[in-house]
């Protein structure tokens, strides 16, 4: 595997997203809705990061930004040491096809009146393959790999099973040979049977492809088996940031605490543990109103006085490990 | 948390006296002309009282329609073909609809995956947990109201008097199926049935709110059948467990049994694939090889010979019978495995 | 599976009796409207001597005369000629303008230009139609073209909404944020992606709003503001009739009843392309 300072192929520093909250007649600007809290990180090649969070931390809205669908409010991306904003239009272009994504919802992410051949045809049309036999070739190549017949092209996404259509999906993304896959919950959609399948799939084609994966999960032992680098978000900040191993080893965010307490197993099953969560109740908070000083403190069982009044600085608790707590030490 | 008197002569109740059982319960669905889906076909669980039964499946393994059957909610162009749902001894899909509506939410009540579209959007959460109470006790909005609060601080809302006023939009999922499990409680029914009720949720919500399910059932000795696709989740909160395949029984058995030694090869399939949260795999998961059936076109047998590795000769003709292959534990299977979990290298965990 | 795509096409609507009915009809119309001139049995020149024959008497007039001795029958088939040609073409302008306005609205959205399209659209739908036809027919000359054209202005509003929706609902949709991140331009995605689901959905919209047109036309002539002698239309007949109700119901009943045929006609079409585009709606027949 390599590592250190070259096998990084994309990096963002410090990304925010924000939308006005507009009132009254005129739509007046109110305020701002941070949903994206200055996420930075790294993603080597061959590796995969992890991003987990429950709905509405804004995973979505942050890999919508990092694809560029929505314009980031602050940060900055770097491709291959790059700034993409002072990329020319060319190079933009051929970053794009670099970076493909798997959609959560696998029917919604095909056009409805589209046989699987026109959709694997379309990303080799649209990055300039000519010949049809050419196009045609390449399309049985990204089927064997993902092991789909090519019986199913003449087939329309509806026709598929939900397994067939991630199959198809990923081959879709295969056909133009990525370098970074963004995987949005590949799996959650995916009946238990199907879903080793696809996490064994996708392990497969980092291994052959070096490819680098972000993949976006709620599903904490999903991610163990995949992940090298765990980021978990909480209300649009990265609250803790560590090795996988050091995750599920040694976590220091209460927030990711609760997470791995709350995670069904079947281990827990026969040590006979009950669900519990280490939260305090409520909701989530407004990201319009977000609480004074740690984002965390309304949920937190640990939060005293000091939370209410200074936001966390990040910590470094050991090399990559990173956590925004005050007492993460501890 | 205090919670007022409660029928309890039920937790008094012999231990493994069974409250619910199926026989052979089957259920179809016309399709085309002439065709027919068996999405249920010869099903036989038993809920004992007091206790938890997890059925797993995948999606169009039957097993909401399962559900359903018992409570005979199937819409055409489904219909119930045939067997039995024993309940306190007495055939159900017997009794004449009149008295079905009775044992509805009075004695067996059920619980939706979409907490968003199970309560009235118009009507008051107050409104609604009075009205669910007096539909079968009509006994006058005051002592309604009484028992609607009660109910609230069972699933763990202190504050009922102030939500009952509010409507469903103003909480959030997680909170709604909260208050849509206390509405099902509220006239303390026998058996509540789950059907996936945290799919829909977060990590932390679904623990939530499967800590409140526990901690009703604690105090009220209801039992409860939750219907699930995650082996956590019912590996940690039933005492039983049933898997079903393709519409049929595979393995039923005593939770610790199932988890240990599964001897049906797709419960061990499923075990070897479940990625675990306590330790990475080796490098790849064990998948189980294929797809499911599809259930309009079933070839005859076992519907997993396809996708088994222990296929044999009598599987593709005959579909094989729940039997015994230990004490209370029952698998489906021509050549049931003797398989142990804490003996498979790969999964060393356990 | 496997079959020849024409022939399951045939099986299918051979399989809808309604659709069928309405082929014949409309195929029926539409030949006439074609080939009127070479059809029709008689001249449009008046003949005094045979005024107001009754239908359904004698052979060379099967349908009777009207009040200045011409053939109903020759007159009905110009009078489909017009009427279909001005339904059709008003509905094919209304869908272009309608296209046009909703893409661009649809985009634009949230905006300030999807906002000043939309309120045109809401002034133009909220804008009674007999009177706007009243007051450009009397401004314009009522020919073909101006009544087609004024036919249109009360229907491309109808199709802007509906495209804009569509177009709204489509562009978050995750299938073009994937052909966007393979880098398909604007343009393609316009047209291969957007548009290929707007037709469909347009499609069975058609020949409803024909229908309405078909007749939006006969009340326009009926009412003397719309197509003018010696141009037929069936509303110019059934004007021509009004005086003669009493005594020669026949007369109005005719023009009237080809309308209710033509109409009906179209309405089964368009019932059953409704069922027959929608994939998801097939998908539910079948399973």
């Amino acid at each position: 595997m390599p590592t250190g300072e070259n096998s990084v192929v994309m990096s963002c520093e410090n990304i925010s997203k924000s939308y006005p909250v507009r009132k009254g007649l005129f739509r007046r600007v109110a305020g701002q809705k941070q949903i994206v809290r200055g996420v930075s990180f790294e993603l080597e090649r061959g590796r995969t990061l992890a991003l987990v969070g429950e709905s509405g931390c804004g995973k979505t809205v942050l890999l919508r930004v990092l694809l560029g669908i929505e314009k980031n409010s602050g940060g900055r991306f770097l491709y291959r040491g790059r700034n993409t904003e002072t990329m020319s239009a060319a190079e933009q272009r051929e970053m794009r096809l670099k970076v493909q994504m798997i959609f959560q919802d696998t029917l919604g992410s095909f056009h409805p009146r589209m046989s699987v051949r026109e959709a694997l045809e379309e990303p080799l049309i649209l990055s300039g393959v000519k010949s049809g036999s050419e196009r045609m070739a390449t399309i049985e190549t990204v089927l064997g790999q993902v092991g789909l017949s090519p019986l199913y092209l003449t087939r329309y996404p509806h026709q598929l099973s939900g397994g067939q259509r991630q199959r198809a999906a990923i081959a879709r993304c295969l056909a133009v040979a990525p370098e970074i896959i963004f995987a949005d919950e590949p799996i959650s959609a995916l009946d238990v049977s199907l879903q080793a399948q696809v996490v064994n799939m996708l392990m497969d084609l980092q291994d052959d492809y070096q490819l680098s994966i972000l993949l976006v999960a709620h599903d904490l032992a999903v991610v163990r088996q995949i992940a090298d680098t765990i980021m978990i978000m909480y209300l649009g900040a990265i609250v803790e940031s560590a090795p996988a191993r050091e995750i599920y080893g040694d976590a220091r965010h209460p927030y990711t605490q609760a997470l791995l307490q709350a995670a069904p197993s079947i281990k827990k099953g026969l040590t006979d543990e009950n669900f519990t969560v280490h939260l305090k109740p409520g909701d989530l908070p407004d990201p319009a109103n977000p609480p004074s000083g740690c984002l965390f403190r309304t949920r937190c069982v640990r939060a005293t006085a000091l939370c209410a009044e200074a936001a966390p600085a990040p910590r470094e608790v050991s090399p990559k490990h990173v956590v925004l707590c005050h007492f993460a030490q501890e | 948390m205090s919670v007022a008197p409660v029928p309890i002569s039920r937790a008094a109740a012999a231990a493994d006296e069974v409250i619910l059982r199926t026989d052979e319960l089957r259920t179809y669905f016309k399709a085309g002309r002439a065709g027919v889906v068996r999405a249920v076909e010869g099903v036989n669980f038993s809920l004992r009282r007091g206790k938890v039964l997890g059925i797993i499946g995948e999606s169009g393994s039957g097993k909401s329609v399962t559900a359903r059957s018992i409570l005979r909610i199937i819409e055409p162009p489904g219909y119930i073909a045939g067997g039995r749902v024993l309940f306190k001894g007495e055939d159900i899909l017997q009794i004449p609809e009149k008295r079905m509506r009775t044992i509805r939410g009075n004695e067996i009540s059920m619980i939706f995956q979409d907490p968003t579209t199970s309560l009235n959007p118009y009507m008051t959460i107050g409104g609604q947990l009075t009205e669910a109470y007096n539909s079968h006790t009509p006994s006058g909005s005051e002592k309604a109201r009484d028992e609607a609060v009660r109910v609230l601080k069972l699933v763990g809302i202190n504050n009922g008097g102030e939500i009952m006023k509010k409507y469903p939009c103003q909480f959030s999922a997680g909170f709604r199926q909260r208050i849509f499990i206390a509405m099902s409680m509220i006239l303390y029914p026998d058996v509540l049935i789950a059907d996936e009720p945290t799919t829909s949720l977060g990590i932390t919500i679904q623990a939530e709110i499967i800590e409140a399910l526990s901690e009703v059932q604690r105090q009220t000795g209801i039992s409860i059948i939750i219907i699930t696709h995650d082996f956590g989740v019912a590996a940690q909160f039933s005492d039983d467990i049933f898997v079903m395949y393709a519409g049929r029984c595979v393995e039923f058995s005593p939770k610790r049994d199932l988890l240990t030694r599964p001897a049906h090869p797709y419960t061990i399939g499923l075990i070897r694939s479940v990625p675990l949260l306590e330790e990475r795999k080796t490098r790849r998961l064990k998948s189980i090889p294929g797809f499911p059936p599809d259930m309009s076109a079933l070839p005859p047998g076992c519907p997993f010979a396809e996708r088994c590795e222990f296929v044999g000769e009598p599987c593709r003709e005959e579909m094989p019978e729940l039997r015994a292959v230990s004490g209370a534990h029952l698998c489906a299977c021509h050549y049931p495995q003797q398989y142990n979990v804490s003996e498979d290298t790969e999964l060393g965990v356990f | 599976m496997g079959q020849n795509p024409l022939t399951r096409l045939v099986g299918k609507i051979s399989a809808n009796i309604l659709l069928t009915a309405g082929i014949i009809i409309v195929a029926g119309c539409l030949a006439i409207a074609i080939a009127a001139p070479l059809l029709a049995p008689h001249d449009l020149s008046p003949n005094p001597a045979l005024r107001l024959l009754k239908p359904f008497r004698e052979a060379s007039f099967p349908l009777g005369t009207d009040a200045i001795g011409r053939d109903i029958l020759t007159r009905l088939m110009y009078g489909i000629r017009t009427s279909v040609l001005i339904a059709f073409s008003s509905v094919v302008l209304a869908a272009l303008i309608g296209t046009v306005v909703g893409v661009l609205s649809g985009f634009s959205n949230p905006g300030l230009f999807d906002t000043i399209l939309m309120r045109l659209t809401d002034v133009q739908m909220g804008f009674p139609f007999v009177v706007l036809a009243m007051i450009a027919l009397t401004l314009f000359n009522p020919d073909k073209t101006s009544i087609a054209i004024v036919l249109s202005l009360s229907l491309w509003p109808v199709y802007a909404r509906m495209v804009r929706s569509s177009v709204m609902l489509q562009k978050d949709s995750d299938y073009i944020a994937a052909a966007r991140l393979m880098g398909a331009g604007r343009w393609r995605i316009y047209t291969r992606y957007v548009g290929r689901n707007l037709l469909p959905a347009m499609l069975p919209l058609f020949p409803l709003d024909i229908a309405g047109m078909v007749i939006n036309e006969s009340l326009l002539s009926y009412m003397s503001i719309g197509i003018k002698p010696p141009e037929i239309s069936i509303g110019n007949i059934m004007a021509d009739a009004r005086g003669y109700i009493a005594s020669d119901s026949w007369y109005i009943l005719l023009p009237g009843v080809l309308l209710v045929i033509m109409v009906l006609g179209l309405n089964f079409i368009g019932d059953s392309l409704q069922t027959l585009l929608d994939p998801s709606l097939r998908q539910k027949r079948r399973g």
